[in-house]
C-alpha cells in the first residue's frame, strides 16, 4: 500500500481521495469484524489517538477493561487484515 | 480464553504501544520487550491504523470512523441508561416501596382473616411483631382478645370455632395467672374478656350444630374453671383503672344493684356470676341469648365462679355448667 502517495490525489466525490476512501473502507471493513466496545477502543485509541486511560474514561471503564478490549480488537483486526490481504 | 494470560498480554501490548508512540520503531520494542514477539501482528495492525490516521486518510474520513466510533459509544451510552446507578437506585426505590405497599395490603387484609383462610398466616406472623414489645402478661391477654374476636366474627357468621374459643381461653388462664404474679396487671381487661366469653359461650351451648356443641361445652367449662385464676377478692369490683383495652366497653356500675354488677356472687346465694346475666352494654347490643333461662333455674345449671371458702372446685362448676338438654 502506497499511503503516502495518495495524501495529495484527486478528491472524488466530497473531498475523499481514491486511494484514502480504499484504506477507509479497508479499515471500516475490519472495524466490521468487531464488537461495539471494540470499535471503540479502536477508534478511540488509534485513530482519534486518545491514551488508554482517556478511553477509559471516555467509556466509562477501568483502564484494564479496556486494555483487555484493546488486546482483544487487535487480535481480531490482525486476523481479519491478513485475509484482506 | 484464560483471562491471566489475556490480561498478562494486555498489558506488554500496551507497554509496546506506548514505545511506538513515543517513536521507538517495532524492531526495536521488540527487541527490549521480548515476550512481545508473539503479538508482533497485533503491533502491526496498530501500526497500520495509526498509519493509515496520519497519511492515508483525509480529514473527512477519519471523521466519519470517529463519528461511526461515536455512533457507537452514543448508542452503547443510550441503551443501557436505565440501568446507570441512579436510576438502579430510582427503580430500587420504587420495588421497596411497591412491596411496601402490597405487604401493607396484605396485613391490613389479613386482619379481618379468620383460621383456615389463607391470610391468617400473616395475620399470626404480624401478631408475632406486635407483641415482642409486650410483658408475657400483655402478650397473654393481646392474642387472648384477638382469638376471642375471630371467635365472635365466626359466630357471627354462623361458624363455631371451638379450637378458638379454647385457646382464647388458655391464654385468658396464662394471662390471669401472670396477673396473680403481679397484681398491677390489667385486671379490668381481663374481667372485661372474660365476661364477654361468657356471654357467647353461653349462647354457643345452645345455637351451635349439634356436632359442635360437645367442644363448645367444653370451653364452657375450661371458662368456669378459670375463676380461681383470676383470684378475684371476695367482693372487689375490678374497676379498669384506665382505658380498658378491649372491645368490650365497661360496664356501668353505679345504676345497677351489686349483685347484678361485676360483683361475684356472695357464696351463700351461689348465683351464677353476675355478669352472664346482666344485661351488659355489650350483652344489649348483641343479638340475645336464645334461651334466657330463668333466675331460679339458673342457679342450677350456670357454672358459679367459686369465691372466698365457698369456692367451688373446678369439678363442682363443672357439674354446673348447662345441662347437654340445654344446649
Amino acid at each position: 500500500m502506497a499511503l503516502e502517495d495518495t495524501e495529495t490525489g484527486p478528491q472524488l466525490s466530497q473531498d475523499i481521495p481514491e486511494d484514502e476512501v480504499t484504506v477507509s473502507e479497508m479499515i471500516q471493513r475490519a472495524l466490521r469484524v468487531l464488537t461495539e466496545e471494540q470499535q471503540e477502543v479502536v477508534v478511540l485509541r488509534f485513530l482519534v489517538g486518545m491514551s488508554l486511560e482517556e478511553v477509559a474514561r471516555a467509556m466509562g471503564k477501568s483502564v484494564g477493561a479496556v486494555k483487555a478490549l484493546q488486546h482483544r480488537a487487535l487480535s481480531a483486526l490482525a486476523r481479519c487484515l491478513e485475509k484482506i490481504r | 480464553m484464560d483471562p491471566k494470560r489475556d490480561a498478562h498480554e494486555g498489558e506488554i501490548l500496551e507497554r509496546c504501544l506506548r514505545q511506538l508512540e513515543q517513536g521507538a520503531d517495532l524492531e526495536t520494542c521488540l527487541r527490549e520487550v521480548p515476550e512481545a514477539i508473539p503479538l508482533r501482528p497485533l503491533l502491526e495492525t496498530a501500526l497500520w491504523l495509526r498509519r493509515g490516521q496520519e497519511v492515508a486518510l483525509a480529514p473527512a474520513a477519519r471523521q466519519r470512523l470517529i463519528r461511526q466510533g461515536q455512533l457507537y459509544a452514543a448508542r452503547r451510552a443510550a441503551a443501557p441508561r436505565a440501568s446507570c446507578p441512579a436510576s438502579r437506585w430510582a427503580w430500587a426505590l420504587v420495588a421497596a416501596l411497591g412491596f411496601i405497599l402490597v405487604l401493607l395490603s396484605a396485613v391490613g387484609a389479613a386482619e379481618a382473616s379468620l383460621p383456615s383462610e389463607p391470610l391468617h398466616p400473616v395475620k399470626r406472623a404480624v401478631e408475632g411483631l406486635v407483641t415482642l414489645g409486650m410483658s408475657h402478661e400483655e402478650q397473654a391477654l393481646y392474642l387472648a382478645e384477638r382469638r376471642w374476636s375471630e371467635f365472635e366474627v365466626a359466630a357471627a357468621r354462623g361458624r363455631w370455632l371451638p379450637d378458638l374459643a379454647e385457646e382464647s381461653l388458655v391464654r385468658l388462664e396464662r394471662a390471669a395467672r401472670l396477673r396473680a404474679e403481679r397484681p398491677a396487671g390489667r385486671a379490668a381487661a381481663l374481667r372485661a374478656l372474660y365476661e364477654r366469653q361468657g356471654l357467647l359461650l353461653e349462647e354457643a351451648a345452645a345455637v351451635a350444630p349439634p356436632e359442635l356443641r360437645p367442644a363448645l361445652a367444653r370451653a364452657r367449662q375450661h371458662w368456669a374453671r378459670l375463676v380461681p385464676a383470676f383470684s378475684w377478692p371476695e367482693g372487689e369490683i375490678p374497676e379498669p383503672t384506665g382505658p380498658v383495652e378491649t372491645l368490650v366497653p365497661p360496664e356501668p356500675t353505679a345504676e345497677l344493684p351489686r349483685e347484678r354488677t361485676h360483683t361475684p356472687p356472695r357464696p351463700e346465694k351461689r348465683e351464677t356470676p353476675p355478669t352472664l346475666r346482666t344485661p351488659s352494654s355489650q350483652e344489649k347490643k348483641e343479638t340475645p341469648g336464645p334461651d334466657r333461662t330463668p333466675p331460679s333455674q339458673k342457679e342450677e345449671d350456670t357454672p358459679s365462679p367459686p369465691r372466698g371458702e365457698d369456692s367451688a372446685l373446678p369439678g363442682d362448676q363443672d357439674s354446673r355448667d348447662p345441662p347437654e338438654g340445654r344446649r
